[in-house]
């Protein structure tokens, strides 16, 4: 894949982050969430600033990807309130690659540019430009994904939820499936990417969160939260 | 340069053979039963209707014929096929229409077929009725199918539409269309069958002129077992060819398995 490790020295030809105009914060208060009898999330507050990395972390089943549905628009809440989501463009990189199987990594790409850049070869080659920072290039580009590696299908579904205009971007264990020496680069392609716009990073990683240089929030079991 | 690997040509050879032999055994079955019978009226030889059809396949009328009843037949099909996914659609994006669209479609289904050729031939011309026939009897098979293929999405890759904010004629093509189509595969290889039964079906009781239909009915006035058969061979044909390219059109569809159910 194109090493790029360096990611203080901004690359003119590469793509520029396609975030929204609006930047604004967003507040979760008092936030409740329970399947049947199983309560989730009881008392969830949380502040998201613009332009910040936060990164959820925490033991599995306290309730970090139920968080990030409902910071995504997947779920309601059943108690409490969420601020300055109204209107918010997000894109996402789910715990599950969630590609089109049958379509190339260039389609897959395609699908998610918006209006302007979606149609036509401007479009084919800004999502080809994309897929090539994450070393997607060339043949694999252009087989079906369902042909290509779990590694290398993170890598487009990465580059997918990087290249849509966003203003917020969930990261649910993103680099989950990259190999040792593919990962780096991946990482350093996604915080150049995530300049700009708010961010929730899912990890269980304490090096993924030093390298994002994100704000830690530690989710428990029971009522409230521990930063 | 590709090579077939000896165990693979051998069950290939032994699974041609199998059907040879079958095909073989039936034929077998029915001359010794027109042997025994002994009278072409009621039951003609294989060899008869294959002289038969002989005759029939270089004349103008024949093809004719055919054109007739497959145009019909297909007009009724398409349009089952078309309807049948509009409804779905509809009831699966509003509950009201599933309301409205479920008694009738019911109702179809479980109606005789001949009700309906009696209640179109009030309505319509014969003409007509080979088209109206098969699209009703078609009609619940496609409903029911793209109805099961919209509530087979999987409903992780309609989250990620909804979080990129996809464009519905897009979702349609990528995520839509590609789970519906095993759905809709076998919705045909069932419907086929149906419109051509159902169709000629009419075409028979309407005695429309030209159709397939009215060879049939002249081979029961005329007592000719032969002509029976022999357009009972046809149609089969256009069946069996009809499911065969609609099937190879469906799977040259993007997002489409390689083999659909």
């Amino acid at each position: 894949m194109t090493p790029h490790s360096d990611s203080s020295q901004p690359d003119a030809s590469r793509p520029v982050s396609p975030r929204a105009t609006t930047a604004r914060q967003i507040t979760l208060h008092a936030i409740s969430k329970r399947y049947g009898d199983h309560v989730v999330l009881d008392g969830l507050g949380l502040v998201l600033e613009p332009g910040s990395v936060t990164a959820l972390t925490g033991p599995n089943g306290v309730g970090k990807t139920t968080a990030a549905r409902l910071l995504l628009g997947l779920e309601m809440p059943d108690a409490g309130t969420i601020s300055g989501l109204h209107g918010l463009q997000r894109s996402a990189v789910f715990q599950e690659d969630r590609l089109c199987g049958h379509l190339d990594a260039v389609a897959n790409v395609r699908l998610v540019l918006d209006r302007e850049r979606r149609s036509g070869s401007a479009a084919r080659a800004a999502a080809k430009s994309e897929l090539a920072l994450v070393g997607i290039e060339g043949d694999d580009a252009s087989k079906p994904v369902r042909d290509l590696s779990g590694g290398q299908r993170r890598r487009v579904a990465i580059a997918r939820a990087m290249a849509a205009r966003s203003d917020l971007v969930v990261l649910d264990e993103p680099f989950t499936g990259l190999d040792a020496e593919t990962k780096p680069a991946v990482m350093a392609y996604v915080r150049e990417r995530l300049t700009g716009r708010t961010a929730v990073l899912i990890t269980h990683d304490p090096a993924e969160v030093e390298f994002f240089a994100a704000r830690i929030v530690r989710l428990r079991q029971g009522p409230g939260l521990v930063v | 340069m590709t090579s077939t690997s000896p165990d693979k040509t051998g069950t290939v050879t032994r699974a041609v053979a199998r059907r040879i032999g079958a095909a073989a055994f039936w034929l077998a079955v029915w001359q010794a039963a027109a042997v025994a019978v002994h009278r072409d009226f009621l039951l003609a030889s294989p060899m008869q209707v294959a002289r038969t059809l002989v005759n029939l396949l270089p004349t103008g009328d024949f093809w004719g014929t055919i054109g007739w009843s497959l145009g019909r037949i297909a007009l009724g099909f398409t349009g089952a096929a078309v309807l049948g996914a509009v409804l779905a659609i509809s009831s699966a994006a509003w509950p009201v229409a599933r309301a409205l669209w479920e008694p009738a479609i019911a109702a179809i289904r479980s109606a005789p077929v001949v009700s309906f050729i009696i209640l179109l031939l009030l309505w319509t011309d014969s003409s007509h009725l080979p088209v109206f026939t098969s699209l009703l009897m078609v009609l619940p098979v496609m409903y029911a199918n793209v109805l099961q293929g919209i509530a087979q999405r999987d409903p992780r890759m309609l989250e990620a539409a909804q979080v990129f904010r996809m464009p519905f004629r897009r979702r349609l093509v990528a995520i839509d269309i590609p789970a519906a189509l095993p759905f809709l595969a076998a919705a045909c290889r069932v419907g086929v069958g149906l419109a051509w039964k159902s169709g000629v079906a009419a075409e028979v009781i309407g005695v429309a002129t030209g159709s397939i239909g009215e060879r049939l009915y002249e081979a029961k006035v005329f007592l000719s077992s032969t002509d029976l058969f022999a357009w009972t061979i046809v149609i089969v044909v256009l069946s069996v060819a009809c499911e065969r390219l609609l099937l190879r059109a469906l799977r040259s569809v993007p997002g489409a398995p390689v083999r659909a159910a």
